[in-house]
């Protein structure tokens, strides 16, 4: 039984799948192996796992925690279980139904203030994502190719295991918390394993890593998209659940003066400005966001001053396109 | 018309100011946005081949300005630089240049006027008037935003 795990092992935690058995699943991960080698990992799993009395009794969902070696294992790619950044039409009803179950008016209200921030400061975020995902998939590229000098003699095995554990470690620094997204509860030491199961390529599990890194950076794209489109079908919501005619003005208003704002002073800061790093990037995002809630607000400080009298809402048809 | 010359005569010269302001900038946005939707697929589609690399562009913003939102910054300046390339190209020497502004604002690094690529006169026009109403947009946003400043603190 092995009681210290050596230093070229991981420990990782297993999803059971249907129609798994733990031979199944120890031949994935060692490849071939004696039976008193698999009778010893067994006994190591029977150990590291006490809720399991029989080793022929495993249950699809169950966890199982594993050693695994570091190297030369196959990983199943399993996508259902990657919890993807799905910002989809679903995602943002589920925003908006948030907002309508919101308790009191008062965290309607800090919602509603919330509105026209989002229009700008969520785009900005989701863009940084984005850019995060794409800007890593090289590194995973710079892995195969690794292998690959490996495999046709130009690195020695040390050399090559150096080289593997560096760019991991540089992976996970660098998506740091982002990484949960991409692999779930797997570590990427344990995602980006090389496979050794007979017709199979060995770096599948990395160009499916690729192919995933790809996807999220496009779905993170679309999800700046549809949180602008959020924010307004807040400002069509509060229209239409309130009665007030001149509540559904000052929304109109706000919304409008908000987006027109916004985007002025984001056009002024385009002409003077391209920004550089990151940090640039966000404080465009971020100013144009603060414009237009600046904007939205004098907008309807200066309607119940001056205009309280006209109904735009109904005039421009809004208080027919948003309503119950 | 009687309709139009008796709200006047209620609304007074700040209310009207300001709903003059508001519309324009309302009504010029909009133009802003949909001439930018129109020309951001054309001029990708033919500039990014020629100019979006090192060194016009740095490796953050080559990674930034691949999609969207931040790809809209990048067609803009296309739209400066076929409009107007002597003025952009002025500009962008100026803030390449200075040690302090080259940190938060970089554009078409070392691009002299030779090198800006030749398009069709129809597209040329487009970058100008596109330019103008940008132009028209920062005076006009600029001065609303004194307006309503102003506007808080006597209200």
């Amino acid at each position: 039984m092995l009681t210290k795990r050596p230093n070229d092992y991981d420990t990782i935690l297993y999803r059971v799948r249907p129609g798994d058995s733990l031979g199944k699943i120890i031949q994935g991960y060692y490849g071939s192996i004696t039976t008193t080698q698999r009778k010893t990992i067994i006994s190591q799993i029977l150990a590291d796992n006490p809720d399991v009395k029989d080793p022929h009794r495993i249950f699809p969902n169950q966890l199982l925690k594993i050693t695994i070696p570091q190297l030369y294992c196959t990983a199943e790619s399993h996508p259902g279980d990657v919890p993807a950044l799905d910002i989809d039409e679903q995602y943002a009803k589920l925003v908006q139904q948030q907002w309508q179950n919101a308790g009191t008016p008062q965290e309607k209200d800090m919602l509603s203030t919330l509105t026209p921030i989002m229009l700008g400061t969520g785009a900005a975020s989701l863009t940084m994502v984005e850019r995060t995902f794409k800007a890593n998939t090289p590194l995973l590229t710079e892995m195969v190719q690794n292998y690959q000098a490996y495999k046709a003699g130009d690195l020695s095995k040390g050399k090559y295991d150096y080289r593997r554990k560096k760019i991991v470690n540089r992976l996970n620094s660098r998506l740091g918390l982002l990484s949960r997204i991409l692999s779930g509860s797997r570590t990427q030491s344990e995602v980006l394993r090389i496979s050794i199961k007979k017709g199979r390529k060995p770096t599948r599990n990395i160009s499916r890593q690729i192919g995933r890194m790809g996807r999220l950076s496009k779905y993170a794209s679309r999800g700046g998209v549809v949180l602008s489109a959020v924010g307004i079908g807040f400002a069509c919501n509060e229209i239409a659940n309130t009665d007030d005619k001149q509540k559904k003005n000052e929304i109109l208003v706000e919304a409008l003066g908000g987006l027109a704002g916004g985007l002025a002073i984001g056009a002024a800061i385009v002409v003077m400005a391209s920004p550089v790093g990151w940090i640039g990037a966000l404080v465009v995002g971020a100013s144009t966001a603060i414009a237009g809630f600046a904007s939205g607000k004098g907008s309807q400080i200066l309607y119940t001053a001056k205009f309280s009298r006209f109904d735009i809402a109904s005039a421009t048809r809004v208080t027919q396109v948003c309503k119950k | 018309m009687q309709e139009i010359s008796i709200i006047m005569e209620e609304l007074d010269a700040v209310a009207i100011i300001g709903a003059v302001l508001f519309i324009s900038m309302l009504v010029f946005v909009v133009l802003l946005l949909l001439f930018l939707l129109i020309m951001h697929n054309n001029l990708c589609r033919r500039l990014d081949p020629i100019l979006f690399k090192k060194p016009w562009f740095t490796d953050t913003q080559l990674v930034m300005f691949d999609s969207w939102p931040l790809s809209f910054i990048k067609s803009m300046q296309y739209m400066f630089l076929i409009g107007y390339p002597r003025m952009t190209l002025k500009i962008s020497h100026f803030t390449n240049s200075n040690r302090f502004t080259k940190r938060f604002s970089s554009r078409f690094n070392g691009l002299n006027l030779d090198d800006v690529p030749d398009v069709h006169p129809s597209l040329k026009i487009a970058c100008k008037i596109y330019t103008i109403i940008h132009l028209l947009v920062v005076i006009i946003g600029v001065l609303w935003f004194l307006f309503i400043g102003w506007f808080s603190l006597v209200a």
